[in-house]
C-alpha cells in the first residue's frame, strides 16, 4: 500500500514536471525548428515541425555579415567570454572573501560603492566611460571587455559574499591555529569550499558575456572583431524583410556553447563536491 | 637587520587593514580607474543639458525641477513600481519551489533543469519577442487555452492597456532560472547531516523545511531579494524586445529604464536621462538599505558581521 | 647574436618606413552603415571593387544592424571619434549637422567632385539644413499604400485612381468589409504622423515649419478629421481594432501579410518587405485627397544619406568615395537599389530593367508620384522631433483606445507639441 503510494507520488512528480516543462521550452523548441524551415513557412504555420527539413538557412546564416563568416564571430566570442568569465571568477572570490572575513577601515564605504554601481543603469556611464576607454587608445581591442572583468563584478562577490559567510568561522580559525595565513585559508579552505557558488559564476558569466551585446557595439568596430551577440543583431533593420530563417539559424548555433557549459556543469550542483563532513 | 625587516614587513602584512584592502585591491583598483570617472560624469550630467553631440552645459536643478511635470516620467515610475512588486516574488517563490524539486540525485533531474533553465539562456533574444507576441495576441495560444476550459476571450492581451504590462510579469517569472540556480548552489550548502539529524527526531517534510531550509537559505534569499529588486527596477530588455522599444500601448509597458534610455538616445537629452538614473539610484538605495536594516532580524549567519 | 638581431630589426624597420613614404600615401576610410545581411554584402562588394580600383585607399566598414546605430554614433560624436562617412537618416541629420559635426557638401556637388547631373532638385533638398547639403540621398522614398488587389477584386469594387478622396477611401473600406469581412489598418499605426502630415500638407502647411520653436501648423481642423475618419470606420467594424493593430509586428506578423486587412501604410521602401511576408501579388496606390486639397500631400524623402563628418582627416577621400558611390554603374549592379530608388538618372534607367518584379513597381510608382503627384518635402525634423513624434502617436493610440475626445485630443497635441519645441528658444 505504502509503496503504490510512493509509486504513485513520483508519477505525479514527473508527470507534472514533464507537462510543465513543455510550456517553458516551448519558445526555444519553436526557434529551433523554425530555423529549419523556409523563410515563408516560419510564421504561415502554427505547425512546431517543419514541413520539409532544410539546412539552407545555416549555409545562409554562417556566411556572415560583412564579408565575415560567422565563423569568425564564434571564434572571437570564445575569445572574450573564456577569458572575462576566468578573470570574474577568481577575482570574484577574492574580493568576496576580503569583504566577508576581514574586518578593515572603510569596508562599509567600499561595500556601499559596489552596491551603487549595480543600480545605476548602465547607459548612463556609458559614454563617459567610452571616452575614457578611448583616450587609453584601447578601441577597436577586447581590453576593455576583458579587462574590468578582473576587477570583481559586484553581482558575484556579493553572491560569493554571502556564500562565505554561511560558512563556520571556526574553520578559519582552526586553519589559523595550524599557522595558516589569510592567502592559504583563502585558497585551500574556502575557495574549494564556496565552489556551488563558483560553478554558479562561471555558467552565468559565461551567458552574459556570450550575450553581451552593447559592449562589443561599442568597442568592436571591425567586423572582424565582431562577437556572435553582435553579428545576430545585424539580422533586423526594421525597413526591409529580415532573413528570419538565417537569424534563428544561427541563433540556434549561438545558444549550444551555452548549453554545453550548463549542462557540464549544473551536475556538480548536487553532485561531487559535497560539505556534510564540516559540521560532522 | 635583514631579518628584522623582513619580520615588520611579514607583521604589516598581516595586519587586517593591509590584508583586507590587498584582497578587496582588484575592486578597488578597477572602481578607481574605470567607475569613478563615469560616475562623477554622470553626475555632472545630470545638473546640466547635455545633447551627446556638444558638449554639457550646467543647468542647476532644471533636469529635476522638469521631472516633476512630465507626465511620461509618472507614468513609468508607476509602471516599474507595479512591475518590481508583482515580479520579483512571484519569480522568487517560482524559483525555490522549482528548486526544491529539483535538489535530488538523478539523471532524470539533470535533464529536467536543464529544461527549465533554457527560457532563462534564450533570455531578450528576438524568438522570445515574436514567440510572447503569438502567445498573447488575441488569436493566440492562450485565448485558445481559455477556450478549453470554457473560458471565451477575443483579448489582445498584449494589446490592452490593462493587461500589457503582466505579460511582461510572466515573462519575469518563465525565466526564474537565474534565481532557480543560486537557491540550487545555496540548498548544496546545507550539511545533509542537519536533515539526517532531523529524520531521527522524526521532522516531517515541512518542519524540516522550515527549521532547517529555510534559515539556512535566508543569506541567499537576502541575495536574491536584493539582486532581483535591483533588477526588477532597471529592467529594460524585456520591455525593449517586447514592445519594440515604444513602450505599447499607450505607454502602459513604459518602464524606467526604457524611459531613460528613450530620453538619452532617442530624444539626446542626456541630462534628464542621467538625472532619472540618480533618482533611481536614490528610490533603490531607500529600499536596500532597508532591506539590509531588516536582515539582522531574519537573516542567518554562520558568522556575525563585524 | 643579439646584436645581429637588433641590426636587423632596425633595418627593416628603417626600410619599410622609407618604402611607405615613397609610395602614394596612403588613406584608411572609415565608413559606417545600418543594414541587415543583404545589404552589409553588396556594400561590402562595392568597397572592395572600390579599393581594387584605389590601391592606396583602405576602408574599414562599421555595421551594425538599426538596432544600436544611433546609440553607437552619438557615443563616438561625444568622444570625437566619427567615422568618415556615415549613414545618415531624416529624423537626424539636422541634429548632427546643427552641431557641427557633418561637412557642407555643397562645394563639392557645385565642383562636381559629387557629380549630380540631371538629378531633380526634389530628390536632394531632403539632405538640406539652411540652404547647405550635408547629406546625399541614397535612395528615394515616397509614402504609399500597399494593398491586395485580389481582395478588392473579390469585393467588386474598382482600384483606387491617384485622384481618390478619403470620402472614397471610407466607402471603399466599408464596401471591402461587406463583401469580403477583410478589415482596414488605423492610419498608420508605427508613424500615424507621416499619414496626418500628407493630409496636413494638402492645405498647404507643414508639420514642422521653418521656426524650429513651434509646430508647423495652429489649425486643428484637419488634425480632428485624421481621428474622426478612422472612429466613424472603428464604430461600424470596418477598422481593426487598436488592441491588435498596436502590438507592434514584424512584417510577417502584420494584419496585412495574415489577410486580416486589405491594405498597410507604408514607405515605399518597405513594400519589398510587405510582399515578402504576404507572399502574394501586391499593388501601390497615392494618398486619398482631403476636401478641397491644394496640392499634393505626398512628398519625396530620402530613404537614408551618406554624409562626411567634419572630424575626417580625409575629407576629399571621403568625397571621392560617394562619388562612385552614387554614379558608377558596376557598382550600382551590385548594390541593387538596395537602399531605395537611385536618384541619378543613369543609374536609375540601368536598374529599372535589371530589378525583380516588385521593385520594378516601386520603381514604377515613384515614376508616377514624380508626375504631378509630389510637393517639395518640409523643412527637416527640429531639434525635439522626435518626442513630438512620440507624443503625436500616444496621442493617436488615446483617440483610439477611447479615452479621449478627437477635439481634446487635438488640443493636447497642439498643446504638448509646442511646449516640446519650445525648448529650442534657450537653446543655443
Amino acid at each position: 500500500m505504502r509503496r503504490t503510494q510512493r509509486w504513485l507520488n513520483l508519477g505525479i512528480y514527473h508527470v507534472f514536471i514533464i507537462l510543465f516543462g513543455v510550456l517553458m521550452v516551448y519558445p526555444v523548441l519553436w526557434m529551433v525548428f523554425s530555423s529549419f524551415k523556409e523563410n515563408t513557412e516560419i510564421f504561415g504555420t502554427a505547425s512546431l515541425i517543419p514541413r520539409h527539413f532544410k539546412l539552407d538557412a545555416y549555409v545562409r546564416g554562417w556566411q556572415g555579415v560583412g564579408g565575415v563568416p560567422f565563423g569568425f564571430f564564434f571564434r572571437n566570442s570564445f575569445y572574450y567570454v573564456i577569458l572575462a568569465t576566468i578573470g570574474t571568477v577568481f577575482s570574484s572570490a577574492v574580493v568576496a572573501y576580503g569583504f566577508a572575513r576581514i574586518k578593515f577601515f572603510a569596508k562599509n564605504f567600499w561595500f556601499v560603492c559596489m552596491l551603487l554601481t549595480m543600480m545605476l543603469p548602465y547607459q548612463v556611464v556609458m559614454i563617459p566611460q567610452f571616452i575614457l576607454f578611448f583616450k587609453l587608445g584601447w578601441v577597436n581591442s577586447f581590453l576593455p571587455l576583458i579587462v574590468p572583468m578582473f576587477c570583481g563584478q559586484p553581482f558575484f562577490v556579493f553572491l560569493m559574499i554571502q556564500f562565505i559567510r554561511g560558512l563556520p568561522v571556526e574553520l578559519d580559525e582552526s586553519a589559523k591555529i595550524d599557522g595558516c595565513g589569510r592567502f592559504r585559508i583563502f585558497s585551500k579552505i574556502i575557495f574549494p569550499l564556496i565552489s556551488p557558488a563558483i560553478i554558479t559564476t562561471t555558467i552565468f558569466q559565461f551567458y552574459w558575456r556570450w550575450d553581451d551585446f552593447l559592449g562589443p557595439l561599442l568597442y568592436l568596430n571591425k567586423p572582424r572583431l565582431y562577437t556572435v551577440s553582435l553579428a545576430l543583431r545585424m539580422f533586423a533593420d526594421p525597413a526591409t524583410a529580415t532573413d528570419w530563417g538565417g537569424m534563428f539559424a544561427m541563433g540556434t548555433l549561438s545558444l549550444v556553447p551555452i548549453f554545453i557549459i550548463f549542462i557540464s556543469f549544473q551536475r556538480y550542483l548536487v553532485e561531487g563536491i559535497s560539505t556534510t563532513g564540516l559540521k560532522g | 637587520m635583514g631579518f628584522l625587516q623582513n619580520n615588520r614587513f611579514r607583521a604589516l602584512l598581516a595586519s587586517d587593514n593591509v590584508t583586507g584592502y590587498l584582497f578587496i585591491g582588484p575592486f578597488v583598483l578597477g572602481f578607481l580607474a574605470f567607475t569613478l570617472i563615469p560616475v562623477l560624469a554622470s553626475i555632472y550630467f545630470s545638473f546640466s543639458r547635455y545633447d551627446l553631440l556638444s558638449p554639457p552645459v550646467f543647468d542647476g536643478l532644471r533636469n529635476f525641477i522638469a521631472m516633476f511635470s512630465d507626465e511620461n516620467f509618472w507614468k513609468s515610475l508607476t509602471v516599474t513600481l507595479h512591475y518590481a512588486f508583482v515580479s520579483v516574488p512571484l519569480r522568487l517563490v517560482f524559483a525555490l519551489f522549482v528548486a526544491m524539486l529539483f535538489n535530488r540525485k538523478s539523471k532524470l533531474v539533470g535533464c529536467y533543469r536543464t529544461i527549465y533553465y533554457l527560457p532563462s539562456i534564450i533570455g531578450g533574444s528576438i524568438a522570445v519577442s515574436v514567440m510572447w507576441r503569438r502567445l498573447f495576441m488575441a488569436d493566440g495560444a492562450v485565448n485558445s487555452a481559455l477556450a478549453l476550459i470554457g473560458i471565451k476571450s477575443d483579448t489582445s492581451w498584449i494589446g490592452n492597456p490593462k493587461t500589457a504590462i503582466w505579460t511582461l510579469i510572466i515573462l519575469a517569472a518563465w525565466q526564474f532560472g537565474s534565481s532557480m540556480l543560486i537557491f540550487l548552489a545555496g540548498l548544496k550548502q546545507i550539511p545533509g547531516s542537519l536533515y539526517e539529524a532531523a529524520e531521527i527526531d522524526g521532522a516531517n517534510a515541512f518542519q524540516k523545511f522550515f527549521k532547517i531550509t529555510i534559515p539556512h537559505l535566508t543569506p541567499v534569499i537576502f541575495f536574491n531579494l536584493v539582486m532581483q529588486l535591483i533588477n526588477g527596477f532597471t529592467v529594460f530588455t524585456q520591455a525593449f524586445v517586447i514592445s519594440g522599444g515604444s513602450g505599447d500601448p499607450m505607454n502602459s509597458t513604459l518602464v524606467y529604464a526604457l524611459y531613460l534610455y528613450r530620453k538619452a538616445f532617442e530624444f539626446y537629452d542626456m541630462g534628464y536621462g542621467c538625472a532619472m538614473a540618480w533618482v533611481l539610484v536614490l528610490i533603490l538605495a531607500v529600499f536596500t538599505a532597508l532591506i539590509f536594516k531588516s536582515s539582522s532580524l531574519w537573516v542567518y549567519y554562520e558568522t556575525k558581521e563585524d | 647574436m643579439r646584436k645581429v638581431l637588433l641590426v636587423l630589426f632596425v633595418l627593416v624597420i628603417a626600410l619599410s618606413l622609407t618604402v611607405s613614404a615613397l609610395a602614394a600615401p596612403k588613406v584608411t576610410l572609415r565608413v559606417a552603415w545600418w543594414g541587415n545581411p543583404t545589404r552589409d554584402a553588396r556594400t561590402q562588394k562595392v568597397i572592395e571593387m572600390y579599393m581594387a580600383k584605389n590601391p592606396n585607399v583602405t576602408i574599414e566598414t562599421e555595421t551594425t544592424g538599426w538596432a544600436g546605430y544611433w546609440d553607437k554614433l552619438a557615443t563616438q560624436a561625444a568622444a570625437n571619434n566619427l567615422p568618415d562617412v556615415i549613414q545618415q537618416d531624416y529624423a537626424y541629420i539636422t541634429q548632427y549637422a546643427q552641431k557641427n559635426l557633418l561637412l557642407d557638401l555643397t562645394p563639392a556637388i557645385k565642383s562636381k567632385k559629387i557629380d549630380l547631373t540631371g538629378v531633380s532638385e526634389n530628390y536632394l533638398s531632403g539632405g538640406k539644413v539652411k540652404r547647405k547639403y550635408y547629406g546625399i540621398n541614397l535612395g528615394t522614398n515616397a509614402w504609399c499604400i500597399v494593398y491586395d488587389p485580389a481582395v478588392l477584386k473579390k469585393a467588386g469594387v474598382a482600384p483606387p485612381s491617384p485622384d481618390w478622396t478619403w470620402a472614397d477611401f471610407e466607402a471603399l473600406a466599408t464596401e471591402i468589409y461587406k463583401k469580403t469581412g477583410v478589415q482596414t489598418m488605423p492610419y498608420s499605426t508605427v508613424e500615424p504622423r507621416v499619414l496626418f502630415q500628407n493630409m496636413l500638407r494638402q492645405t498647404g502647411k507643414p508639420f514642422f515649419g521653418a521656426d524650429v520653436t513651434k509646430l508647423g501648423f495652429n489649425d486643428t481642423k484637419v488634425l480632428i478629421q485624421f481621428y474622426e475618419s478612422q472612429l466613424r470606420l472603428l464604430k461600424s467594424g470596418v477598422l481593426i481594432k487598436p488592441e491588435t493593430a498596436f502590438v507592434t509586428t514584424t512584417p510577417q506578423e502584420s494584419p496585412f501579410a495574415k489577410g486580416q486587412s486589405w491594405l498597410e501604410f507604408v514607405w515605399s521602401n518597405q513594400v519589398v518587405a510587405f510582399q515578402a511576408a504576404a507572399n502574394r501579388p501586391v499593388a501601390l496606390a497615392l494618398c486619398p485627397k482631403i476636401a478641397n486639397s491644394k496640392r499634393p500631400g505626398t512628398f519625396f524623402k530620402p530613404s537614408m544619406f551618406f554624409s562626411v563628418t567634419r572630424s575626417s582627416a580625409n575629407k576629399e577621400e571621403a568625397i571621392k568615395f560617394i562619388n562612385y558611390f552614387m554614379n558608377d554603374i558596376e557598382a550600382n549592379k551590385v548594390l541593387l537599389a538596395e537602399r531605395g530608388i537611385p536618384v541619378v538618372p543613369k543609374v536609375r534607367e540601368v536598374l529599372q530593367d535589371m530589378v525583380d518584379p516588385v521593385n520594378k513597381q516601386v520603381f514604377e510608382y515613384i515614376s508616377m508620384v514624380g508626375k504631378g503627384h509630389v510637393s517639395p518635402i518640409d523643412p527637416p525634423d527640429p531639434p525635439g522631433a522626435g518626442e513630438v513624434l512620440k507624443a503625436f502617436r500616444n496621442i493617436d493610440q488615446e483617440v483610439l483606445y477611447g479615452t479621449i475626445s478627437p477635439k481634446d485630443a487635438a488640443k493636447k497635441f497642439l498643446k504638448q507639441g509646442n511646449e516640446i519645441l519650445a525648448k529650442n528658444k534657450n537653446a543655443k
